[in-house]
């Protein structure tokens, strides 16, 4: 009798063994990093940006963002929006040299434009570790040297700011729950931030919608010049984002997107002055000196100024530098990257780099936030 | 009610366990054990990928510093791409498909090996696996099989170092990874860029990008209909000289014959003398050895 119930106890366990041998065969469905609701109202063929799991993109989350990026609410001394400083008619950029904070504190390095940043595997000028808009929102927000927005110290003042009901209903629709968070407010804040795509520039019709007649022709010539071994362009400004460092659902591959361009060379042994030295400072590596993200093109007609630092004011003044191969005696930075060599240029040459720069404007895009209204709901 | 009632079949009880039923479950038991063995004894000659090694004077480069030129020199960026990969023994010719991952696509690969800083190389990240790791996707050293692959019994190994025509110079929008890298992408109609060796020493750069020239197109954004005129991929075929488990770049070998200045570079410009002694090496210089 007890050996019978060995037995059955036995097959028990063997049964349930080999049961569970076949469950755990089969894989686990792999995560989901896109989403489905949300409508990118991409061209055909243009993948999606990858979007973090916890912060999954959707119409109200957006909406809300929206109303928060042009709220000056968000300043501890309700003076300064994120598009202060990122405004729609300049590409989210702004024709300032560099950022001013809402303490009128001037922060070292020009506004990025933000289109397509959701794309970009890394953000900020210099920032190997910085991936995610959740995380570089943080910046802005609460940095306090310099001051950008200055919440640090005024968290529950602020805060209460978004606690009414034409906020609650936006923070209901966005997160089922009608309470405002600072989490709640960054989350808003980088999906909206995410939307900002640009993909509608002559150049997109010419290359990528097949019509021959997009662009014109002076256009069509600066474009054979930028993607020549001869001009190097698009060695540091490739891809479709032109930054070479772009990331979308089907590329994941970790890119190093940081180059020295030979702007500065202030001790012959490549350094940049000690106020902004680039990757270096956060990667601390010797040869991180003097390296910048490369950054889109997209819409750079209307970006200016331009560099890490604003110094150069047009596209002249860029393709001048980089025919030069560098900036006065910075041409021999021997950090400098392989690809700002130099070379010899035509005028001619240069107004059709131009006229190709102007062919990456979307004015769909940029047209469509600039009136947008700057009062809080 | 009891659990084995909710089951589509039951576990236990008077169909599959009769009362011979004991003796069945132990045979099946038995047996299954002993086909799992057979089958996993089969496979030990067989291997899942290949690793691919950088050497520089005979000795694997570990980071990304070398000594060539009377330079120390600095690795900023080697990748290349490898594709029809053939197996040889005897009689058969072996055409082992690669399986798809972030790094291979179409029985192309994506070699990028990993060639940190010297000073801060991190010995303990685990070399391979998981294809959705970080570490993964910063760089890749290995040919990945979609099935096992008998090396023992292989006497060569050949493949292409290229990227074929037919996937060369399609939309990066719409080509899988690694196809769709920028960084090794010059244009819809000259394709993409087969080798990138970019390099630096204190005092100097030297770069050596590898791919089509000739190609014609009525713009960079075009596609050519036609083969390019040179279409410079280079085919390797390669004795066994050891297990056959790894297969070895010799950077040394590579630039043999070149005075790394930085005026010698080779971007397939028009007149660059150095672009034809490096298609001599990649074609007399044993640069690859399947070890």
């Amino acid at each position: 009798m007890a050996l019978n119930l060995f037995r059955t106890k036995f097959l028990h366990a063997a049964s349930y063994l080999i049961l569970s041998c076949f469950l755990f065969a089969c894989k686990p469905p792999p995560l989901n990093q896109k989403n489905y609701e949300y409508d990118w109202t991409l061209p055909k063929g243009f993948p999606s940006p990858i979007v973090p799991i916890d912060n999954p993109m959707s119409a109200a989350k957006v909406a809300l963002g929206k109303v928060l990026f042009f709220d000056v609410d968000l300043s501890f001394n309700q003076s300064t929006s994120c598009a202060s400083c990122h405004q729609p008619e300049f590409a989210f950029s702004e024709p300032q040299k560099t950022a001013v904070g809402s303490t009128g504190q001037r922060h070292r390095r020009n506004t990025q434009s933000l289109v397509n940043v959701a794309y970009n595997s890394n953000l900020t000028w210099a920032h190997s570790g910085l991936e995610r808009l959740e995380q570089q929102i943080l910046i802005p927000m609460f940095s306090e040297n310099p001051v950008e927005l200055g919440i640090t110290g005024h968290e529950s003042e602020v805060l209460q700011r978004f606690k009414n009901q034409s906020y609650s209903k936006l923070f209901e629709h966005a997160f089922d729950d009608n309470s405002a968070s600072f989490d709640r407010i960054v989350k808003a804040l980088a999906s909206y931030v995410r939307s900002l795509t640009s993909f509608a520039s002559p150049f997109d019709e010419y290359a990528y919608q097949n019509n021959d007649d997009a662009m014109s022709d002076d256009a069509k010539r600066g474009m054979e010049l930028f993607f020549s071994e001869k001009f190097e362009c698009f060695h540091c400004h490739g891809g479709f984002n032109f930054s070479q460092s772009s990331q979308h659902e089907n590329q994941r591959l970790d890119l190093r997107p940081f180059h020295n361009t030979g702007l500065y060379n202030i001790d012959n042994r490549g350094a940049y002055p000690v106020y902004d030295q680039g990757l270096i400072e956060v990667s601390l590596k010797s040869q991180d000196m003097g390296k910048f993200r490369t950054p889109t093109l997209r819409n750079v007609q209307v970006s200016a100024p331009y560099m890490h630092d604003g110094s150069l004011a047009t596209l002249n003044d860029v393709i001048e530098f980089y025919a030069a191969g560098g900036r006065g005696h910075d041409k021999s930075n021997p950090l400098k990257s392989s690809f700002v060599a130099g070379f010899d240029l035509k005028l001619q040459q240069k107004q059709d780099i131009i006229a190709f720069l102007h062919s990456l404007t979307d004015r769909q895009f940029l047209n469509s936030n600039v009136n947008y209204p700057h009062p809080s709901p | 009610m009891k659990l084995d009632n909710t089951l589509p079949f039951r576990l236990f009880g008077s169909n599959f366990f009769s009362s011979k039923g004991e003796i069945n479950a132990f045979t099946f038991l038995l047996l299954s054990f002993l086909i799992m063995f057979i089958s996993s004894c089969s496979r030990l000659n067989n291997v899942e990928s290949m690793k691919v090694e950088i050497w520089h004077n005979g000795s694997p480069i570990n980071c990304n510093s070398l000594i060539s030129h009377q330079q120390v020199w600095s690795i900023q960026q080697l990748a290349f791409f490898i594709s029809d990969v053939k197996l040889y023994d005897d009689t058969t010719v072996y055409d082992p498909q690669l399986s798809s991952t972030p790094w291979q696509t179409d029985n192309v690969v994506l070699i990028q090996p990993d060639l940190n800083d010297c000073a801060t190389k991190d010995d303990n990240i685990p070399e391979q696996n998981d294809p959705t790791a970080s570490e993964t996707l910063k760089s890749n050293h290995y040919l990945q099989f979609l099935l096992p692959v008998d090396v023992a019994a292989s006497e060569q190994l050949s493949f292409t170092l290229a990227v074929p025509f037919e996937f060369n110079h399609q939309n990066p929008l719409l080509q899988p990874s690694p196809l769709n890298l920028p960084t090794m992408f010059w244009s819809w109609r000259s394709g993409h860029k087969f080798l990138r060796l970019d390099m630096q020493a204190p005092d100097k750069k030297w770069v050596f990008h590898l791919g089509s020239v000739g190609c014609t197109a009525v713009s960079t954004m075009r596609a050519p209909q036609s083969e390019c005129v040179q279409p410079n991929r280079v085919d390797f075929y390669l004795d066994k000289k050891h297990n056959g488990t790894t297969l070895v770049m010799h950077l040394d070998r590579l630039i043999t014959n070149i005075s790394m200045q930085n005026d010698d570079s080779c971007l397939f410009h028009l007149s660059q003398e150095s672009c034809t002694i490096l298609m001599s090496n990649l074609k007399t210089q044993d640069v690859f050895e399947w070890h």
